[in-house]
C-alpha cells in the first residue's frame, strides 16, 4: 500500500518540472553556458575550432581577415576550447542559454582584421634586418610545445657520477 | 450493411470518433503517469503531433519481401481494430450486429498482437525477434484468460450476439467475466506491470524497434485505437444499454477515460514483471479467477 500513498502524496504535492519557456534559474557559478569570445583580443589561432570535438566552432581565414563563428547547437559545453585558448579571449557563461526553435539561430559569427604580431623585442637587431620576421598567424600547429613536468625527467646519474 | 451499421463503423465508436478518442486517451495516459511522477507530462495534441510529425519522416530503404511485409502489418492492425470498434454493441438498442459477432470481435482484437509478433520476427533485428517471443508467450497466457471471460459473460446471457450481452445484469458471472476481461487489458496494451514485450530500457521498443516514418505512425495509432477497442468493450458491457443516444455516448467516453486513468496509475505505480511472472500471473490466478467465473457462470445457466 505503500505505492497507492506515494502515488496520492505525487498527486498532492504537485509538479516539479515547468513548461517551457518557464526554466529554473541557474544556481551555481561553475554551470557551462555559452561560450562568449572577446572579439577585441581574439588573434583568430583557430585553436579553439582545432580542439572543438564537435565543430561548433570555425575559423575561416582569408589573406587579411578572419572569421570566427560558434553554434550553440553543436556545442556540448566541454570548455576544451578555453582550456586551450592562449591569449584568453574566451570565456564560458554561467547562465542558462536562451531557448531557440530555429537551427543555428543563437550561431554568432565574427569578422575581424588579421592583427599583426606584438613586436617582439629585439636582442639581435642587425639579424632581423638580415631576415625579416614574416606576418604569420600563430596557430595550433606552429605553437611550440610546453615543457612539463612529464617532460623534464632529471637525468638519471651515472656510476662514475654516483659511485654509490 | 444498415444505416446503423455505417454510423458505427465511420462515426461512433467507428473512426471518426475512435482515432480522436484514441489520441486522447493516449495522451491522457502519458499525462497521468507524468502527474503521478511529478511532471507536467505533454500537452493535449502531442500524440496528434507525433502522428503528423512521424507521417512526414522519410524511412531507411528496405527492399524484398519484408519492406512490403513491414508496411502491410501496421495497416492490417489499424483496419482489424476499425472493424473490431465497428462491432461494438454501443447503442445496443439499434439492433445492429450479428449472431456471433462476439467471436469475430475477439478474434479482430487479436490481428494487432500477431502483426505484432509477425513484424518482430520479420524485421530481422534480435530486439524485435525477443520482442515477438515475449509478446507470443505473453498473448498465448493472456487471451485464455480473455476468452474464458468473454465466454463466462456470454454465457450467463446465453449468446455470443454483442448486442444482447451490452449492458449490465445481476448476473455475478457477467461482473467476474467484466473484471477477467480488465485483468487482461494491460497485457494486450503492453503497459507495466506486463510491458516486458516493449520493455524500452531492455529491448529498444521490442517488435517495433525497426519501424519508422508512417509505418511507425500507424502503428501509434493501431495502439490509440486499441484503447479505444479494449476500454470500449468493457464499457459496453457495464453500460445500462437503455439509455438514450445523448447519454450513452457521453457515459461511454467518461467509462473508457475512468479506464484509462486506473490503467494508467497502475502502470505508474508498478515495476515491469519478468516475463516468467507475468505468465505465472496469467495462468495462476486470472486463470483460477477465469475457470471459477464460467464455471459459476455454467452452473446458474444450467441451474446446477
Amino acid at each position: 500500500m505503500n505505492i497507492v500513498r506515494l502515488i496520492f502524496q505525487n498527486l498532492r504535492k504537485g509538479t516539479v518540472s515547468f513548461r517551457l519557456p518557464h526554466r529554473h534559474e541557474c544556481t551555481s557559478d561553475e554551470y557551462r553556458g555559452l561560450i562568449q569570445n572577446d572579439a577585441s583580443r581574439c588573434i583568430g589561432c583557430g585553436a579553439c575550432a582545432y580542439v572543438c570535438p564537435t565543430a561548433a566552432i570555425e575559423v575561416k581565414r582569408s589573406a587579411d581577415k578572419y572569421s570566427w563563428s560558434y553554434d550553440p547547437g553543436k556545442c556540448t559545453f566541454c570548455a576544451r576550447c578555453i582550456d586551450r585558448c592562449r591569449p584568453n579571449t574566451l570565456s564560458i557563461e554561467s547562465k542558462l542559454p536562451p531557448l531557440y526553435s530555429k537551427q543555428g539561430e543563437l550561431k554568432v559569427c565574427y569578422e575581424m582584421e588579421k592583427k599583426k604580431p606584438a613586436p617582439r623585442p629585439a636582442p639581435a637587431a642587425t639579424a632581423l634586418a638580415a631576415a625579416p620576421v614574416p606576418v604569420v598567424v600563430a596557430s595550433a600547429q606552429t605553437e611550440k610545445p610546453v615543457e612539463t613536468k612529464a617532460n623534464a625527467v632529471p637525468a638519471i646519474p651515472t656510476a662514475a657520477e654516483n659511485p654509490a | 450493411m444498415s444505416f446503423f451499421g455505417l454510423i458505427r463503423l465511420f462515426i461512433f465508436p467507428g473512426v471518426l470518433f475512435a482515432v480522436p478518442a484514441g489520441w486522447f486517451f493516449v495522451w491522457a495516459e502519458h499525462k497521468a503517469v507524468a502527474r503521478i511522477q511529478r511532471r507536467i507530462g505533454p500537452p493535449l495534441l502531442q500524440p496528434f503531433y507525433d502522428f503528423i510529425k512521424l507521417l512526414g519522416k522519410r524511412t531507411p530503404a528496405r527492399t524484398g519481401v519484408e519492406a512490403v511485409l513491414l508496411k502491410l502489418y501496421p495497416v492490417f492492425s489499424v483496419l482489424s481494430l476499425a472493424g473490431a470498434l465497428a462491432l461494438l454493441p454501443v447503442f445496443p438498442h439499434s439492433a445492429a450486429g450479428f449472431s456471433g459477432d462476439c467471436v469475430l470481435l475477439v478474434a479482430l482484437l487479436e490481428v494487432p498482437s500477431i502483426c505484432y509478433i509477425l513484424a518482430g520476427f520479420t524485421s530481422g533485428s534480435i530486439y524485435g525477434q525477443i520482442g515477438a517471443i515475449r509478446e507470443a508467450v505473453l498473448s498465448v497466457a493472456n487471451n485464455v484468460v480473455l476468452l474464458l471471460a468473454i465466454v463466462t459473460v456470454a454465457v450467463t446471457e446465453n449468446t455470443f450476439r454483442l448486442t444482447d450481452l451490452a449492458g449490465p445484469t445481476m448476473n455475478p458471472g457477467h461482473w467476474i467475466g467484466v473484471l477477467g476481461i480488465l485483468l487482461c487489458i494491460p497485457a494486450k496494451l503492453r503497459l507495466n506491470p506486463f510491458s516486458t514485450s516493449s520493455a524500452e530500457q531492455e529491448i529498444y521498443a521490442g517488435s517495433l524497434t525497426e519501424y519508422a516514418g508512417a509505418a511507425l505512425g500507424l502503428w501509434e495509432l493501431a495502439h490509440a485505437l486499441e484503447w479505444v477497442a479494449l476500454t470500449g468493450l468493457v464499457a459496453t458491457l457495464v453500460l445500462p444499454a437503455a439509455l438514450p443516444w445523448f447519454l450513452y455516448a457521453p457515459a461511454f467516453a467518461l467509462v473508457c477515460l475512468l479506464q484509462v486513468l486506473v490503467l494508467s496509475a497502475i502502470a505508474a505505480g508498478t515495476a515491469r514483471y519478468t516475463l516468467q511472472r507475468s505468465i505465472n500471473f496469467y495462468w495462476r490466478w486470472a486463470g483460477v479467477l477465469a475457470v471459477l467465473a464460467i464455471g459459476s457462470a455454467a452452473a446458474m445457466r444450467f441451474h446446477l
